[in-house]
């Protein structure tokens, strides 16, 4: 059960989206963001940690790997 | 650097210059343009809010990124979110300056002045609309 109000300034969100481009045959990120429907820019900023993206394009970006969400994003304290 | 981002750049610069140069030559010349004639005045108002709109299109035209398949970059939802942050503090910033207009200044002062204000008012939301945008794309998009 979420608690509100706590503290949650020093969480983030993770990704593997990197390793899994290279992976994937070093897919680039104009390629990856082509199939989920976003900009390189956007996918670079999600890769870099600036940008949370969507429920839906996290699941995007899962379904282009193959992998369940949770093997691609993280949630780090 | 995204056309968009760029874009907000050349804005924020325009709008700065634009409105700088205005704003200076009417305070210099003070007396000069209180003899001016209602039209002159509006021509005055017109060129500078004219060269904005040159400005805004010749910017729109020339920075359109398009992709290698010669679309138009789409718009994802990290522009809707930086445009929606930005789009309400430029917001409360208009509100502002509009009660300052619209409420306040008709019992203080009258004419040019208000005319003047709201310019002003818009031209702080759209600086700040501007900046918000701008600071987004450097950030990444969080809001």
């Amino acid at each position: 059960m979420a608690i509100v109000g706590a503290d949650m300034s020093e969480a983030r969100v993770t990704n593997q989206i990197r390793t899994l481009r290279f992976l994937a045959g070093e897919m680039t990120q104009a390629d990856l963001g082509k199939r989920v429907g976003v900009t390189r820019q956007t996918i670079a900023a999600i890769e870099a940690g600036k940008y949370s993206p969507t429920l839906e394009c996290a699941f995007r970006i899962a379904e282009v790997f193959d992998k369940p969400l949770v093997e691609v994003f993280g949630w780090e304290r | 650097m995204l056309s968009k981002e760029r874009f907000a750049w050349v804005w924020l610069t325009a709008l700065a210059v634009v409105f700088a140069l205005y704003f200076t030559y009417i305070s210099v010349n003070a007396d000069a343009v209180a003899g001016m004639h209602m039209g002159q005045r509006i021509g005055l108002l017109a060129v500078a809010l004219g060269s904005l709109g040159v400005i805004a299109l010749l910017t729109t035209l020339l920075g359109r990124h398009r992709e290698e398949d010669g679309t138009p970059t789409p718009i994802d939802e990290r522009d809707r979110r930086i445009e929606a942050r930005a789009s309400v503090y430029a917001y409360y910033v208009l509100m502002a300056g509009i009660i300052l207009v619209g409420c306040v200044m008709p019992f203080t002062t009258g004419g040019w002045t208000i005319v003047h204000a709201t310019l002003l008012a818009i031209a702080a939301a759209e600086c700040v609309h501007a900046t918000l945008v701008i600071h987004g794309y450097r950030r990444g998009g969080h809001v």
